[in-house]
C-alpha cells in the first residue's frame, strides 16, 4: 500500500517525511502535557503546530516535486498521469495524505489526554479542520515553488520562507491571521474561534492553495514556458489580494462566551467561582481563599467574591470581585494566593483612590502598605510565592506585633483597609 | 566567466540579493530559542538565519554540474573551485551587512560574521563530501541544533565553534581556519567528490 502511495519513488520518500512530521508534531505537543487540559486550546493546536510542521511539510512537498522534475521524474510524471488524474493533483493529494496521517498520529496523544482529563466541552471541529486545510496549504506552497524553481538544492530556503510567512500574524500584522493557518493566539477556556473567521480562513486557504496547485502543473511543460509565468503570477496575486483584504478589513477571530457557565462555592463568606473547565482547580482555590480569610481573621470587606477569569463575561469586573487568571506555569495556590491577598489588603481601593482623587502621594504610600499587609497575610496562610524571598518577620513596626493584635486591628479597620485608608499606627 | 556561468553564479547572486532585502526588511526580528527554564534564551536574529540559509544554499548551488568533466580539468579548475568558496562566504556576509546597516548601532551583531563564515564553510564542506542537495539542509539543521545546545546546555555550547549574541566572541582564527579547510578541500576535489556525485545521480 505504501509502495503505491509513494510510487514511483522509493517507499522511503513517503516514510521519511511521515516520520519527520510525526516527530515534530509530537515534539511540539510535549510542553502542552504540562498545561490544563482544555478543549479550545487543544483543538487550536491542530493549526498552531503548523508553525513548524508547515515549513517542514512545504519543504517535503518542494523537494519531492522538484525531484520529480529531474530526468527520473519525467517517467514519474508520465506514470502519475496514468492514474487518470492530472499529475500535479495526484502528487498533491498523495503528499497531503501522507503528511495528514503522520500529523494525526502526532496529535493523538495530546488529544487523548485532553479527552481523558478535560472537564468541560468537546473538540472544536472547525479549528481541527482548519489544521488539515493549513497542512494542504503548506503542501500547495511547496509544490508551487518547486514548479517555479525546480532545484532540490533550495529545499531549506523554502522551509525558511514558509516559516517566515506563517510568522507574519505574530510579527508584522495580527490581521494577516485571517488568511494564514497559524493564529498565534492562545485560547482561554471560555473562548472560541468565530464561525465567520473560520469560514473565511477556510475559503482563503482553499483559494490560495488551489491557485498554487493549479499553477504548479505548468513547470512540467518546458516546451511552453510562456504558459508557466502567468498562472504563477496569478497564484501569487491571489495570496497578495487575500493578505490585503485581511489587513484592510480585520475580522474578529476569537470571541469569549457572553455568559460563561460557572461553578461556585461559598468559603467563609466569600463566593469562589470557576469555569467548569477548571473544576480540578476549585479545591485548591477554595483552600487558598479559606486560608487567607482565616489569616485575616474575618471576611474582609474588600473581597466579596473570587472568580476564575474564564468564568466571567468579558468587560468590567464588578466591585469587590477578584479575578484570578489561572496561569499555565504556576500552581493555583501561588496565582490565587498573590491575587487574593493583595485584593484583601485593599489594593483595588488604592488604585480607585488615585483615579478618583488624583492624590498620588497618599495612595502610593497606601499601595506600599497594602503590599506589606498582603505579604503578612500570605505568610500567615503559609503561602510563599516562587518569585519572593522567604518572609522575615520585621522586628519593629506594626508587623512585629503578635498576629492576634494585628487581626484585632484589621477587624476594627476593615472598611478603612478596603478603601486604602491606612492610619499612622501602621507606619 | 564560463566556469561561473556553469556553477549557478546568477542564481547565487539573485539568492543573496533576495536574502539581503529580506534581512534588511526584518533586521529587528529575532526568533527566541528558549527551551530551558533556567538558562538564558539564545535569540536567532533573522539576519543570522537568512545569512546562514543563504550561505548553505549558495554552497549547494555552486556545486559542479559536470563532475566527470571537471575531474579531467587541470590546475585551473582547481583554482576556480577554490575561488568560489570565499566568494560564497562574501555573499553570505553581504546579507549580514544589509541587515546590520538597518539595525541600531548598539544591537549585538559583531558576533555574526564569524558564525556565518564558519557555517558557510561547513556548508561547502558538506557539499564537497555529501552532495549539493544535502548540504544546505545540513547547514541549517546544524545551525539550529547548535542554537538549541547553546540555549539548553551553555557549558557545552561554549565549546562549539559558534558564538552567541552578547557572548564571548569567537577567535578570528576559527572562521579563517574553517574557510581555509573548505577552500583546500574544494580545490583538491575540484568542487565535489566522486562519491558525493554518485550519491545524487539519477
Amino acid at each position: 500500500m505504501i509502495r503505491r502511495i509513494a510510487w514511483p519513488l522509493a517507499p522511503v520518500t513517503a516514510l521519511l517525511p511521515a516520520g519527520l512530521v510525526l516527530a515534530v508534531t509530537a515534539g511540539m505537543s510535549v510542553e502542552h502535557f504540562g498545561r490544563r487540559p482544555e478543549w479550545p486550546a487543544t483543538s487550536a493546536l491542530a493549526h498552531e503546530h503548523l508553525a513548524l510542521v508547515g515549513p517542514l511539510v512545504a519543504a517535503i512537498a518542494f523537494h519531492r516535486w522538484a525531484t520529480l522534475a529531474r530526468p527520473l521524474g519525467l517517467f514519474a510524471a508520465a506514470r502519475l498521469g496514468g492514474t487518470g488524474k492530472p499529475e500535479h493533483w495526484a502528487n498533491f493529494t498523495r503528499v497531503w495524505a501522507v503528511c495528514a496521517v503522520a500529523y494525526t498520529v502526532g496529535l493523538l496523544p495530546i488529544f487523548a489526554r485532553t479527552a481523558a482529563d478535560a472537564t468541560y466541552g468537546g473538540p472544536a471541529a472547525g479549528s481541527i479542520l482548519l489544521g488539515y486545510l493549513g497542512l494542504a496549504f503548506a503542501v500547495a506552497i511547496g509544490q508551487f515553488l518547486a514548479a517555479v524553481a525546480p532545484l532540490p538544492v533550495l529545499t531549506v530556503l523554502v522551509a525558511v520562507l514558509v516559516f517566515l510567512l506563517f510568522q507574519l500574524p505574530q510579527v508584522v500584522l495580527d490581521a494577516f491571521g485571517a488568511v494564514l493557518p497559524v493564529q498565534w493566539h492562545p485560547l482561554a477556556a471560555n473562548e472560541h474561534e468565530t464561525a465567520t473567521a473560520l469560514l473565511f480562513r477556510a475559503f482563503a486557504l482553499i483559494a490560495i492553495g488551489g491557485a498554487m496547485v493549479l499553477a504548479s502543473r505548468l513547470g512540467r511543460s518546458p516546451d511552453r514556458p510562456a504558459r508557466t509565468a502567468l498562472p504563477a503570477l496569478g497564484a501569487v496575486a491571489v495570496l497578495a489580494v487575500f493578505l490585503v483584504v485581511a489587513a484592510v478589513n480585520p475580522a474578529t477571530r476569537v470571541t469569549a462566551a457572553a455568559d460563561p457557565p460557572r461553578r461556585c462555592q461559598p468559603v467563609e463568606g466569600v463566593e469562589v467561582c470557576v469555569h467548569p473547565a477548571h473544576d480540578a482547580d476549585l479545591p485548591d482555590l477554595t483552600a487558598t481563599v479559606a486560608a487567607l480569610v482565616r489569616a485575616y481573621g474575618r471576611t474582609p470587606a474588600a473581597v466579596a467574591g473570587v472568580h476564575d477569569a474564564a468564568s466571567l463575561p468579558p468587560g468590567e469586573v464588578p466591585a469587590g470581585r477578584v479575578v484570578v487568571r489561572l496561569l499555565l506555569d504556576q500552581t493555583t495556590r501561588d496565582t490565587a494566593g498573590e491575587d487574593v491577598s493583595t485584593a484583601m489588603a485593599g489594593f483595588a481601593g488604592c488604585l480607585r483612590g488615585i483615579r478618583v482623587t488624583g492624590d498620588r502621594a497618599t495612595y502610593e504610600a497606601g499601595i506600599a502598605r497594602a503590599g506589606e499587609l498582603a505579604r503578612w497575610l500570605r505568610h500567615q496562610a503559609g503561602i510563599t510565592l516562587p518569585s519572593e524571598a522567604p518572609y522575615q518577620p520585621p522586628t519593629t513596626g506594626f508587623f512585629a506585633k503578635p498576629p492576634d493584635e494585628i487581626r484585632a486591628w484589621l477587624a476594627a479597620n476593615d472598611d478603612n483597609v478596603a478603601q486604602c485608608r491606612y492610619g499612622a499606627e501602621f507606619a | 566567466m564560463r566556469y561561473l556561468a556553469a556553477h549557478g553564479a546568477r542564481a547565487v547572486v539573485l539568492l543573496c540579493l533576495g536574502s539581503a532585502v529580506f534581512a534588511a526588511l526584518g533586521a529587528r526580528i529575532a526568533i527566541p530559542v528558549d527551551l530551558a527554564t533556567f538558562q538564558p534564551p539564545r535569540d536567532i536574529p533573522l539576519i543570522e538565519l537568512l545569512a546562514t540559509a543563504c550561505g548553505g544554499v549558495a554552497a549547494g548551488l555552486t556545486a559542479p554540474r559536470m563532475v566527470e568533466w571537471e575531474k579531467l580539468g587541470t590546475r585551473r579548475v582547481a583554482w576556480w573551485a577554490a575561488l568560489v568558496v570565499p566568494a560564497v562566504a562574501a555573499l553570505a556576509l553581504l546579507v549580514v551587512a544589509a541587515g546590520v546597516a538597518v539595525v541600531a548601532a548598539d544591537a549585538p551583531w559583531h558576533y555574526m560574521p564569524a558564525n556565518v563564515v564558519v557555517l558557510t564553510s561547513a556548508g561547502v564542506l558538506a557539499r564537497v563530501l555529501l552532495g549539493p542537495v544535502t548540504a544546505p539542509v545540513l547547514t541549517v539543521v546544524v545551525f539550529l541544533a547548535c542554537c538549541v545546545v547553546q540555549n539548553t546546555v551553555p557549558d557545552v555550547g561554549a565549546w562549539l565553534p559558534l558564538s552567541r549574541p552578547n557572548g564571548a566572541p569567537l577567535p578570528i582564527a576559527v572562521p579563517l581556519v574553517a574557510l581555509a579547510v573548505a577552500t583546500a578541500t574544494a580545490a583538491r576535489t575540484r568542487g565535489m567528490t566522486t562519491w558525493a556525485h554518485a550519491l545524487g545521480r539519477d
